[in-house]
């Protein structure tokens, strides 16, 4: 194996082991995502910012929390439909 | 610039509570998590609540779990913190302290993604446990006992799954089998169908993972899908109590599962008039089970509590049933305890201890709908009774230091709550008492006394018979009954007098008065002592069955009850000096006879002399008051736990197989009241009657006088001056609060019926009856409820009166007109005048609170209601409420003064169907209202419209100067509009506050810190000459100097930023400006840079930072609030020999009492930016809770002893703040 090449191999266990880690090739999308969830987590993680959010809001923070929890999953929508985008430029 | 960070005020918000035997004995006990602290809390038979432990961990607290092994007694508790380790604690009940049984490291530090520690779930047999990150990372742990009964823990077995997002876990009862634990999960990974819509196709799942104990490792074993508004799964009882698996909470309904098992959903009943549109969610839940039943009770985000019960015949469920329970206020968590109680720690707003009156077996009556349940709610409670509650802050919006009414020491107001539990909230620095009774008396006492009805054994709690009152010539005798009457046949001498009066032996009782002795048996036989010629008795002290008197002269005589039960004389001694005072010390634990008497004359010294046979009346020891006079003098034993002597091995051993309670040796102090005020306390050795560790205290402008009392159980010492001190253990630690009560002539302890352990006192001619309930509150609350959420006030510069502005979105639509709102409000005020507690929220007696809890559904996104209050901050009154219309939100207020006007106006700046992310509006305005009738009234002047929302309002040389977005503004008042007259927009987001001095502004951005703007009169020109170097999420800031600004953040951090001395001459020296407003500095940014001063990391979102000095002509300090409801404080160093010593003490204990949640306390200080030249007093204080031997090993280092630290710890916080 190329020395080039495990590096790769250690780059892509080091991705599966941390997720949110960048890359060299990380798309715009990717990279919104895991920023979006990062912040996310963040939020639900430090108590004071739930309540924080669930008073501007005037909700309850356990429905606060689901909000976040349920946006985490597709926090900046549908990825971008890169192939079909290509086809039409093409 | 050095500063000492103390907390005054301990957060009250509770994010989660658990409940368990966490001392191992039958009691149970409540943990609270404060989201940075651990409290542990007790509750007796009446449903009281008294905190045992409050410990501060240095980390952030995200959950907690009890935990039990398999047939064990004793509950562990599991913490997940922001530590990237999961840390086992065990509560140490002879320490009084959690000992860190295990530590586990997984991972890195911070609330992070895929690092667990976000759920916990346990195996409900007690083998396993499962900790898991909201994304990815769960991992399983097993515990065992060792062959010594020690916990042991395994290495972690992996469950990790990626891409998914983890919602809800618990542990699954499968009796002995396999443990399973549950998740409900969602799997987000692309799977190529890009087609669809995301949403759509995604799959909320329930997944049971078995840890194969033989195998040792973990499985998915089972999947299924549940509905895509899961949020919550619960552990149902299984094995031999109940059918095993989950119960799934989703909105609108709750369903059961099982491997192996079809779904058993059920309908959630709904309140009448909830908008049926909306999803109705769970948002806490607890289970209790007994033997033969179990039963669940959840609660729903709009308060309703439901009782959910199963109909299952052994593993197969029919029906899931759920009714209507009560209503309580939102809980963050509930849980159910285990003997009849339930524990609700609200989100906002006070927590309630209930009592379960009943279970509510009889159905109510559910109407049938468009195929849905519906319930009409109570406006009381039917199945819960409040027993009681711990008062909240939470959270706390805006929060001012000010002697609005006059007082010796400033006040505290704070806006607390939200919406339906807003409230402005008065605080005072002092313990809260609840006054019982009072009665006149027919003259000024000069004594007052309580006896028991037996003497038999000091120690039990009895209630009492007699309060004995003393006046000139004079004594009277109550008898304590329903009533309390005038008694004449106690055998005490009336017409005289009466200088001591105490039980005395067995049964008898002792009146000493300036005659001599009367020794009245319980026979009433009464044996007298009669001074000798001419002299008499001026002063006299006595224990169970001793007795000294100062005769006239300055003779002291002493006596002793004999074996027969008679007083005999057994030593005189001529002291040639006339006695100023004299105190006995109480009997030892286990001893008939004290050796102590403490002495002292009208010039001199205190003197310690021995009662020992062998050296009777002769000085053991001597302390000097540098000859101010000495008013009183008492001797205490409290159980406080001394610095640098090891009790806890003599404690464990009295104490091997009896009931595991606190219990902490007590030490003999020595208190001297001075005339001067001032209070001196020193530890007698209770060997040698040596004095050591001398603390002195200011307490009042009067001489200090001593009382003894009773505080749960133990002594306690009222301690008289113009204000009236309470010394008293708590928690292990010597507490000297002030009360919030008048100032007291004569006191004594009270018990009866009625009331178990009071005071009684006198002032003037008035008798008072009080009792201390809550111990530990630092502050005596006054609550006055407001209509809504609050955001701000200000003061009126003229009148004093405060003006408040609440604001609320989403709120619940009542539909109440105005003139009915202020009927409500002035019968809300009439009841807090009254009553100085707060527990109105809970009153569900009064009326208008009924009213007040009626739930409307929710107006939504952008729909607002906002209010301008005028309040008189002496009667509360509020004087003018004005609603604004059209859907306006108000931001700010100021109040401020144009150019050729006298008038005083006040600007709120508004914005017209705002939603705030993404923000949203159609309008926004600056409204100028003028004061009317001495300030009593409102009148809007006129609207001014702009263009960008206005967060920050301030008064600037005669203009406004108003952040409008990210553009600062001058205004003068014109005839139909506010004239814009300067601007500029080089603050890079928005402007969220301005602060001013001089010709300088400073502006808090609301993502970019602080920005120095410079205005220069002579060009009319606005520029920014200075900002800061990192990004900060300014809430709050305050101007320290010309030069210094404090600030805080959203994050919670807490700064202190300097413009540099070279660039502050600069700005005032250059004439035009042209020279700074040409200039730019790098990256579109100023072109100077401010110095960072000072740094630290709360661990709480930060609202309000302000400088203040909280005693009348004390120090001045930063003070800040947080959203939790804790008040703190940054106290500046005035020596270089304090800093070094409180910065190696702070290195020390972090050494050698590392965080108890695994957390590294120099990183967490430091957690978004590096702490800088803070010292943590937290940590410091933490010293007191040390053991002996590294309390003397840290003493050594700072070459001091143990006592020495502690005084100097107590020093700071009792000089600089309170």
């Amino acid at each position: 194996m190329s020395e080039r090449e495990s590096l790769n191999s250690q780059l892509e266990h080091l991705q599966l082991r941390h997720v949110g880690t960048g890359h060299a090739d990380i798309t715009k999308y990717e990279w919104l995502t895991n920023q979006h969830r990062d912040t996310l987590s963040s939020y639900i993680g430090h108590p004071t910012f739930l309540s924080m959010i669930s008073i501007t809001e005037n909700e309850s923070m356990g429905r606060v929390r689901y909000n976040l929890l349920q946006r985490m999953v597709n926090p900046c929508g549908p990825p971008p439909k890169v192939k079909d985008d290509m086809q039409l430029d093409d | 610039m050095y500063l000492y960070n103390l907390t005054l005020q301990r957060p009250t918000a509770v994010f989660q509570s658990i409940s368990g035997n966490f001392s191992g004995t039958k009691v149970v006990e409540i943990l609270l998590n404060h989201g940075r602290a651990l409290e542990l809390l007790r509750y007796d038979e009446d449903g009281k609540i008294e905190s045992i432990l409050y410990t501060e961990v240095f980390g952030i607290i995200r959950s907690i779990i009890p935990f039990r092994l398999t047939s064990g007694t004793k509950d562990y508790i599991i913490v997940g913190s922001d530590s990237g380790r999961v840390v086992i604690l065990e509560y140490n009940p002879l320490k009084n302290q959690f000992d860190k049984v295990h530590q586990e490291t997984f991972g890195r530090t911070g609330c992070r993604r895929i690092i667990p520690g976000q759920y916990l779930a346990v195996d409900p047999k007690g083998r396993a446990f499962m900790i898991g990150a909201i994304e990815k990372q769960k991992l399983v742990y097993i515990l065992n006992r060792d062959s010594t009964a020690k916990l042991t823990i395994s290495s972690p077995l992996e469950a990790h799954k990626a891409h998914t997002i983890v919602f809800s876990m618990c542990g699954v009862d499968v009796g002995f089998e396999n443990p399973i634990f549950a998740t409900i999960s969602v799997d987000y990974s692309d799977d190529g169908d890009l087609d669809d819509v995301q949403e759509q196709h995604k799959k909320k799942m329930l997944t049971f993972y078995e840890l194969d104990l033989g195998l040792n490792n973990v499985v998915r074993k089972w999947s299924d899908e549940v509905d895509y508004s899961a949020n919550i799964v619960m552990t149902v009882p299984g094995g031999t109590e109940g059918p095993g698996g989950v119960l799934i909470c989703s909105e609108n309904y709750i369903a059961y599962k099982n491997q192996g098992h079809p779904e058993k959903r059920a309908q959630i009943p709904r309140r009448m008039g909830t908008d049926p549109d909306k999803g109705l969610m769970i948002i806490s839940h607890s289970s209790h089970k007994q033997k033969g039943m179990f039963f669940f009770l959840v609660q729903s985000e709009v308060g309703d509590l439901y009782k959910i019960t199963l109909d299952y015949q052994g593993e197969i469920v029919n029906q899931v049933v759920i009714s209507y329970f009560d209503t309580i206020p939102v809980a963050n968590c509930i849980t159910v305890l285990k003997n009849g109680f339930l524990f609700a720690a609200s989100e906002f707003g006070n927590h309630g201890l209930y009592f379960f009156k009943g279970l509510g077996d009889n159905e109510d009556t559910l109407i049938e709908a468009e195929g849905q349940q519906w319930f009409e709610e109570r406006g009381e409670l039917k199945h819960l009774e409040l027993t009681s509650s711990i008062g909240s802050l939470v959270p706390v919006l805006d929060y001012k230091v000010l002697d609005l009414v006059q007082e010796e020491n400033p006040q505290m107001y704070a806006l607390c709550g939200t919406s339906k539990n807003s409230s402005l909230k008065v605080l005072r620095y002092g313990l809260p008492v609840n006054q019982m009774a009072e009665t006149p008396l027919p003259g000024v006492p000069s004594g007052i006394w309580t006896l028991p009805k037996t003497n038999l054994s000091p120690d039990e709690q009895q209630s009492d018979k007699f309060i004995i009152v003393s006046f000139v010539g004079t004594t009277s005798v109550l008898r304590i009954g329903d009533n309390i009457e005038e008694d004449h046949d106690s055998g005490i001498l009336e017409t005289t007098t009466t200088l001591l009066i105490r039980p005395l032996g067995q049964d008898a009782i002792l009146q000493v008065y300036s005659n001599g002795i009367r020794h009245i048996k319980a026979d009433k036989r009464i044996n007298e002592w009669r001074a000798p010629g001419r002299k008499s008795v001026l002063h006299a002290t006595s224990n169970q069955t001793q007795v000294v008197l100062a005769l006239s002269g300055g003779e002291l005589i002493y006596f002793e009850l004999d074996q027969a039960g008679n007083l005999s004389e057994v030593m005189k001694k001529d002291m040639r000096r006339d006695i100023s005072c004299i105190e006995i010390s109480p009997i030892p634990k286990g001893r008939i006879l004290s050796r102590f008497l403490a002495v002292s004359d009208w010039e001199g010294p205190v003197r310690v002399l021995s009662l020992d046979r062998d050296n009777c009346l002769s000085q053991v020891s001597m302390f000097d008051t540098d000859k101010v006079q000495i008013e009183s003098l008492s001797i205490v034993d409290m159980p406080i736990q001394e610095a640098g002597v090891d009790n806890t091995r003599q404690n464990a051993q009295q104490h091997r197989g009896a009931a595991a309670t606190l219990n902490i040796p007590s030490t003999l102090f020595l208190f001297i009241g001075l005339k001067n005020g001032v209070l001196k306390r020193a530890i007698i050795d209770s060997l040698t009657g040596e004095l050591s560790d001398v603390r002195t205290r200011f307490l009042g402008r009067k001489p200090v006088r001593f009382f003894r009392i009773k505080v749960k159980g133990n002594n306690a010492l009222l301690a008289l001056s113009s204000r009236v001190w309470l010394n008293y253990s708590y928690q292990g630690k010597l507490e000297m609060t002030p009360l919030s009560i008048e100032p007291l002539d004569n006191a004594s302890s009270f018990s009866s019926d009625q009331c178990s352990e009071g005071v009684v006192a006198t002032v003037q001619n008035n008798l008072k009856i009080f009792t201390l309930d809550k111990l530990g509150e630092n502050f005596n609350q006054i609550s006055v409820p407001l209509q809504c959420s609050p955001k701000r006030f200000i003061i009126h510069p003229q009148t004093n009166y405060m003006v408040v502005l609440e604001s609320e979105t989403n709120y619940n639509t009542e539909d109440l007109n105005l003139t009915e709102l202020n009927r409500k409000l002035a019968a809300d005020n009439g009841n807090s005048n009254n009553d100085d507690q707060d527990d109105m929220e809970f009153d569900e007696k009064t009326n208008n609170k009924k009213n007040k809890k009626i739930y409307k559904p929710k107006a939504g996104k952008g729909m607002w209601r906002s209010f301008i209050r005028i309040m008189d901050p002496v009667s509360y009154q509020t004087l003018d409420l004005i609603q604004l219309d059209d859907n306006e939100a108000a931001f700010n207020l100021t109040t401020c003064t144009f150019a050729n006007d006298t008038d005083i106006y006040l600007a709120v700046s508004a914005g017209v169907d705002v939603e705030l992310n993404p923000k949203k509006f159609t309008a926004s305005t600056i409204n100028l209202y003028k004061f009317t009738d001495n300030g009593t009234k409102l009148q809007l002047v006129y609207k001014t419209e702009i263009e960008d929302i206005c967060y920050a309002l301030t008064a600037f040389q005669n203009r406004l100067a108003a952040g409008v977005g990210k553009s600062l503004r001058l205004f003068e008042m014109g005839k139909k509009k506010l004239l814009r007259k300067c601007e500029t927009k080089s603050i890079p987001c928005t402007i969220v506050n301005i602060h001013t001095m001089g010709d300088r502004l400073v502006v808090g951005d609301i993502q970019e810190s602080i920005h120095f703007v410079k205005y220069k009169r002579s060009e009319n020109m606005l520029y920014v000459f200075a900002d800061d170097t990192v990004p900060r999420y300014i809430t709050s800031s305050t101007i320290l100097d010309y030069d210094t600004v404090a600030g805080c953040d959203k994050f919670g951090n807490v700064f202190v930023v300097r413009l540099p001395q070279n660039v502050s001459e600069e700005v005032e020296e250059d004439p035009t400006g042209s020279k700074l407003r040409f200039e730019t500095g790098l990256l579109n940014g100023a072109p100077h840079k401010l110095e960072h001063i000072a740094q630290f990391y709360v661990g709480d979102m930060v609202n309000t930072i302000t400088k203040a000095s909280l005693t009348y002509g004390g120090p001045e300090v930063l003070l800040y609030t947080t959203l939790t409801g804790a008040i703190g404080a940054l106290v500046p160093f005035t020596s270089r020999e304090d800093v070094d010593f409180f910065s190696t003490l702070e290195m020390q204990l972090r050494a050698e009492h590392p965080p108890l949640c695994g957390r590294d306390h120099l990183a967490y200080r430091s957690y978004y930016f590096p702490v800088k030249n803070v010292i943590d007093g937290d940590l410091c204080e933490q010293y007191l809770s040390l053991d002996p031997i590294k309390q003397r090993a840290i003493a050594e280092e700072l070459s001091r002893s143990p006592a020495e630290v502690l005084k100097k710890l107590e020093d700071l916080r009792s000089q600089k703040l309170l």
